[in-house]
């Protein structure tokens, strides 16, 4: 290929460009940067910084974070594999009811089915919190205040309702498939799980990934839900951490990012497909 | 193996809503509209034997792929009853029916190999493992694919794949193989091929044929019998050869032979027992049976359209009693030559072999050529104004 002809103009281009994706690079990775630099300050306050960064570094925090607990105060380690318990089952329990919503609505036809549509629409776009009063009131109803299982029930129970994306993709695939099988003799379950499920795996990781970030990361349910120290997860944990342990919050908030940043760089490849595949027809 | 009777099948597809008000009676693509919705099928009687190859023909929107889908199981049967060897299957669900069907788009599971997708029915009939292994062999066999088992779908060509598709149908030997339009995503070549191999394949396998094409060639080289639809309705029933010397109304006329049959505005004259029909300024008399046939349903002297295949056309040398015509095209076949030509100001389509039993060259005719065509009394076809033949 001819290299172009690098004109003035075109040299003021590429400055242009450069220097804007730069300065929009910074301005997203300096934060974290900032974050992880503060991790690892020696000794852990935020007044004890020089200009932006800390002045001495060491790794102690990290350490400090599951092996001193001061005096049960802040008990990362609890607060990591609550989050992880509640994150797992969410995603599991989530996916399953998303994919089985998203299946019925894009290949049965019933009485109602339109409605549940526009209803489920228009509720999606309400935000979460308007229902918390109610949420806690239930929750304390069924005396799960508390408990994990009232997150996982909770985030399970209300993902269905965004179900759009994968009847996208549910309807993408040929309706023929899904009547041949019929035919072979499949009841809709089998249809269901030998048919559908093994062509939208790109789907089914996709929704996974969502039903396990949200929980991870929700800070404003757990902290309405959970009251003992003991049964925090860590957004909520971390929240309640004084300015005087900000080594400590940062290092909380960069290791419950590394599962969640390797998740996505091995399943990335799929998360694409599955967006575009439910996005185009075809 | 099945016999199949079909008892006023009507199909009605319930009208959309919002749309539940627009004015009934209403046509629409042909098609009946009604307060219930349009009108898909309706009074589909058919008795269908056992181990026969019926072939639903027709033009698109005629109703043949949703009977068939009926049969299957896969759409609601609205009004009247299907009967499975004698067992009434309207609200029987498809995987009990023990039907196979070939879809136009193949439907293989993309996911699965060759074997695994005609091993699948077997495996959800909970069959062991060496007698599904031997069931999709002899399929594969059958349709010479076994060198294709362990490839996935999306390697294979379109006319692998309609076999494979074949043989996920055939490998549980079904009582009845069902086909929807399965050669028209095919070359012409491969369609060729693939016909003559459905026609094999039929006298190796025991198994009621239920065929749906919109193609009149394959209907008519395939079927035992042949339902000929159009808007829902059945036009027609009976073997290739019936519909093609019989056909009972302009539709299956027009609908069945290539190229169509011509059809002039004529008149027919009843004197004293003897039927004449007249073209311009050619009069022929009917054949004595054609007359008998009129005469037994009293038919009297009227307007008609009269229909005469271009294979019967014949060119004539003399000048009278006959009908002049200009050639606008002439098409060489080989042995044939088609001439298109116009008579008055009909579009008529003749064909004249190119050599005479003795390997002579006819003579033959240009652009802008005059000549005189005729035809006999025993080929042509008489039909009312509104369509109907007269001899029915």
């Amino acid at each position: 290929m001819k290299k172009m002809k690098l004109t003035p103009r075109r040299a003021a281009d590429h400055i242009l460009t450069y220097t804007l994706l730069l300065v929009m690079s910074l301005v997203f990775l300096f934060p974290c940067l900032w974050l992880i630099l503060a991790s690892l300050s020696k000794t852990g306050s935020l007044y004890d910084f020089k200009g932006f960064f800390p002045s001495a570094f060491s790794l102690q925090t990290f350490i400090d974070l599951f092996t001193d607990d001061v005096n049960g105060l802040y008990p990362y380690k609890t607060w990591f594999f609550n989050t992880l318990y509640v994150a797992v089952c969410s995603a599991l329990l989530g996916t399953v009811l998303v994919l089985l919503t998203a299946y019925v609505m894009s290949r049965f036809r019933f009485n109602g089915r339109d409605t549940i549509k526009k209803t489920t629409l228009v509720l999606g776009m309400f935000p979460g919190f308007m229902g918390m009063t109610a949420v806690y009131i239930i929750m304390t109803q069924l005396g799960l205040i508390n408990h994990l299982e009232s997150l996982i029930f909770f985030y399970a129970a209300t993902t269905p309702v965004s179900y759009m994306v994968q009847k996208g993709y549910f309807d993408s695939i040929p309706a023929a498939l899904f009547e041949a099988a019929r035919l072979d003799g499949a009841t809709n379950l089998e249809v269901f799980l030998k048919i559908t499920l093994p062509l939208s795996k790109p789907m089914v990781v996709y929704t996974m990934l969502t039903q396990f970030a949200w929980p991870w990361s929700d800070v404003l349910l757990p902290k309405l839900l959970l009251k003992d120290r003991n049964m925090w997860t860590v957004a909520v944990g971390l929240f309640n951490l004084p300015e005087t342990h900000f080594a400590r919050f940062a290092a909380g908030s960069v290791f419950i990012a590394i599962p969640i940043v390797i998740l996505y760089f091995c399943l990335v490849k799929n998360i694409v497909n599955g967006l575009t595949a439910g996005s185009v027809k075809g | 193996m099945a016999t199949l009777r079909f008892r006023n099948i009507k199909k009605v597809y319930p009208h959309s809503e919002g749309k539940k008000k627009s004015g009934k009676g209403e046509k629409q693509s042909g098609l009946q509209v009604t307060d219930q919705g349009v009108v898909a099928v309706q009074s589909f009687d058919l008795d269908i034997a056992d181990k026969e190859f019926i072939v639903l023909v027709g033009p698109s929107g005629c109703g043949k792929s949703t009977t068939l889908r009926m049969v299957a199981g896969l759409e609601e049967i609205t009004e009247g009853e299907l009967y499975i060897d004698d067992k009434l299957v309207n609200e029987v669900a498809p995987k009990d029916r023990d039907i196979a069907m070939v879809f136009q788009s193949y439907a293989l599971y993309p996911h699965m190999t060759v074997y695994e997708n005609m091993a699948f029915p077997l495996k959800l009939q909970k069959m062991s493992k060496e007698e599904i292994d031997k069931k999709v062999r002899e399929a594969a066999a059958i349709l010479d694919i076994t060198e294709y088992l362990d490839r996935k779908p999306k390697a294979l060509s379109g006319g692998q794949r309609q076999r494979v598709a074949i043989g996920r149908a055939i490998v549980r030997s079904p009582k009845a193989l069902l086909m929807d339009e399965p050669l028209s995503n095919l070359d012409a070549k491969l369609r060729n091929q693939m016909r003559s191999e459905i026609i094999k394949l039929r006298q190796k396998i025991d198994s009621t044929f239920i065929y749906v094409t919109h193609d009149q060639t394959e209907a008519m080289t395939l079927g035992d019998r042949i339902v000929i639809m159009k808007d829902g309705f059945i036009q027609q029933i009976g073997t290739p050869q019936e519909v093609f010397d019989h056909p009972s109304n302009l539709f299956v006329a027009g609908f069945i032979g290539m190229p169509q049959m011509n059809f002039f505005q004529a008149r027919l004259t009843e004197e004293s027992g003897k039927y004449f029909v007249s073209v311009e300024d050619c009069k022929v008399e009917l054949s004595p049976e054609k007359e008998k046939n009129l005469a037994a349903r009293g038919v009297t002297s009227q307007d008609i359209t009269l229909g005469v295949r271009p294979s019967h056309m014949v060119l004539s040398d003399q000048g009278s009693n006959s009908l002049s015509a200009t050639v606008d095209v002439s098409e060489m076949m080989g042995s044939e030559v088609h001439f298109h030509v116009t008579v008055r100001d009909a579009d008529v389509v003749v064909i004249a072999p190119t050599m005479d039993p003795n390997g002579n060259h006819i003579k033959t005719f240009g652009i802008g050529d005059k000549l005189h065509l005729t035809f006999n009394g025993n080929v042509c076809h008489v039909f009312d104004r509104d369509g109907k033949n007269l001899e029915f």
